[in-house]
C-alpha cells in the first residue's frame, strides 16, 4: 500500500521516467529501421548497378562477337594471307600478333620502299588499311565492343579502301 | 564494451550509454524471449522496452551503484528482468496483477505472489495510467524536467516560458494536479491514500 504523498510523488516520477524511456526507445527503433532501410536500399542499388554494368558489358560483348564472327575476312579484297588464315581458324590472339608484326614490316617498307613506283606505294597504303580493318575485326571477335567501334569509325572517317566494309560492320553492331 | 563501463557511464548521466546498451542487447534479448516463451517480435520488443525502462529507473534512483554490475551481469540483469515481467504478465492474466518496475529491483528475479504485491502492482498500474493520461503542457513539462532532466532555464527556452521561476511554479502546479488525479483514480479503485 502506498503510504504517503512523498511515496506517491516518487512513484509518479518513476512512471514519468518509464513513459519517457519507452517513448525514447520507440524512437530508437524507428531510427534503426530507417537506417536499415537506407542500408538495404543502398546495397540493392549498388547490386543493381553492378548487375546492369555486367549485363550491358555481356550484351555488348556478345553483339561484338556475333558481328565479328559473321564477317568473313577472305571476302572482298582481302584473303590469302597468314593473318586471314589464322582468323578463319579462330586464332584471334595469334592473328593480332601477326597483324602487329606485319604492321612493323609495312612501316619499315614505307620508310625505305624497295620501289618508288606510285602504284607500289598505293598498294602499301591499302595493305596498311587492310591491317586496320582486320585488327578491328579481331577486336570485335574478342568482344571489345567500344574499342572495336572506335577503330571502325576511324576507318570510315579515313574513307579508305575498306570504308564500306567498316561501315557495314558498324551498322550491324 | 564491458558492462561495468556501460553502467558507470549511465550512472554518470551519459545519455548515449543508454542508447548503446539498448542497441547492444536488443537482438539477444528478443531472441532469448522468443525462444524461451514463444513470444512474437512485437511482444518481445515491448518486454525489452519495459526491462530497459526498469534499468533506467533503477539507475536514476541510485538502486544500482558504480561497479555494482560486473561484466556480463548487465546482460543477465536485463534478460532476467524481461523474463520476470513476462511471467508477471502471464500471472496477471490469471489474477488481477500488473507489472511493477520497482519490484523488479526490490524482489530481484523472484515472483511476488502474495496479496500485498498484487495490490501494489495494481496501484502502480493506476499510477502509470494517470501519467499516460496527463495533458499538455504538464505532460511535456514534467517529461522535460523529470525524464530529460532539463533545468528550468532550458525548459523555459524550449516551451516559451517567461522565466525559470515560471517553469518552477508551473511544475509545482502540474505535480499537484497529477497527485490529485492519481489519488482520485486510486480511490475509484478502492485504494484510499492516507
Amino acid at each position: 500500500m502506498i503510504s504517503d504523498n512523498e511515496e506517491l510523488i516518487e512513484l509518479l516520477e518513476d512512471a514519468i521516467v518509464e513513459k519517457g524511456a519507452i517513448a525514447h526507445m520507440q524512437d530508437l527503433d524507428r531510427r534503426q529501421k530507417r537506417h536499415r532501410r537506407i542500408w538495404f536500399s543502398s546495397v540493392a542499388a549498388a547490386a543493381a548497378c553492378i548487375i546492369l554494368f555486367f549485363g550491358v558489358s555481356l550484351k555488348l560483348g556478345h553483339d561484338a562477337r556475333t558481328v565479328g564472327y559473321a564477317f568473313n575476312p577472305v571476302d572482298g579484297q582481302m584473303g590469302g594471307s597468314e593473318i586471314t588464315a589464322l582468323m578463319r581458324n579462330y586464332q584471334i590472339a595469334e592473328a593480332r600478333d601477326a597483324i602487329t608484326e606485319a604492321r612493323e614490316k609495312l612501316a619499315q617498307e614505307i620508310d625505305n620502299p624497295s620501289s618508288s613506283d606510285p602504284e607500289y606505294m598505293e598498294q602499301l597504303s591499302i595493305d596498311s588499311q587492310e591491317l586496320d580493318l582486320l585488327e578491328a575485326v579481331c577486336l570485335l571477335r574478342e568482344g571489345r565492343y567500344f574499342k572495336a567501334k572506335k577503330a571502325l569509325q576511324q576507318i570510315v572517317k579515313d574513307n579508305g579502301a575498306f570504308a564500306s566494309e567498316a561501315q557495314s560492320l558498324l551498322e550491324a553492331l | 564494451m564491458a558492462d561495468k563501463k556501460y553502467i558507470n557511464r549511465l550512472i554518470d548521466g551519459d545519455a548515449r550509454a543508454f542508447d548503446e546498451i539498448y542497441y547492444a542487447y536488443k537482438d539477444l534479448f528478443i531472441g532469448v524471449l522468443r525462444k524461451s516463451y514463444g513470444h512474437d517480435y512485437d511482444h518481445a520488443i515491448d518486454l525489452y522496452h519495459r526491462a530497459m525502462a526498469a534499468l533506467d529507473n533503477n539507475v536514476r534512483r541510485g538502486r544500482i551503484k558504480h561497479d555494482e554490475l560486473p561484466d556480463e551481469k548487465l546482460k543477465a540483469y536485463i534478460i532476467n528482468t524481461g523474463k520476470w515481467i513476462s511471467l508477471n504478465d502471464h500471472r496477471k492474466r490469471q489474477t488481477p496483477m500488473t507489472f511493477d518496475t520497482e519490484m523488479v529491483f526490490r524482489k530481484g528475479n523472484s515472483i511476488a505472489d502474495d496479496e500485498a504485491d498484487a495490490e501494489r502492482s495494481e496501484q502502480l498500474s493506476i499510477i502509470r495510467k494517470t501519467v499516460l493520461e496527463m495533458k499538455m503542457p504538464c505532460s511535456q513539462l514534467l517529461d522535460l524536467a523529470i525524464y530529460e532532466r532539463k533545468t528550468h532555464e532550458e525548459i523555459a527556452a524550449i516551451m516559451g516560458y517567461a522565466s525559470a521561476q515560471s517553469v518552477a511554479n508551473q511544475r509545482h502546479r502540474c505535480m499537484d494536479k497529477l497527485v490529485s488525479f492519481a489519488k482520485s483514480n486510486l480511490k475509484k479503485s478502492g485504494y484510499d491514500l492516507r
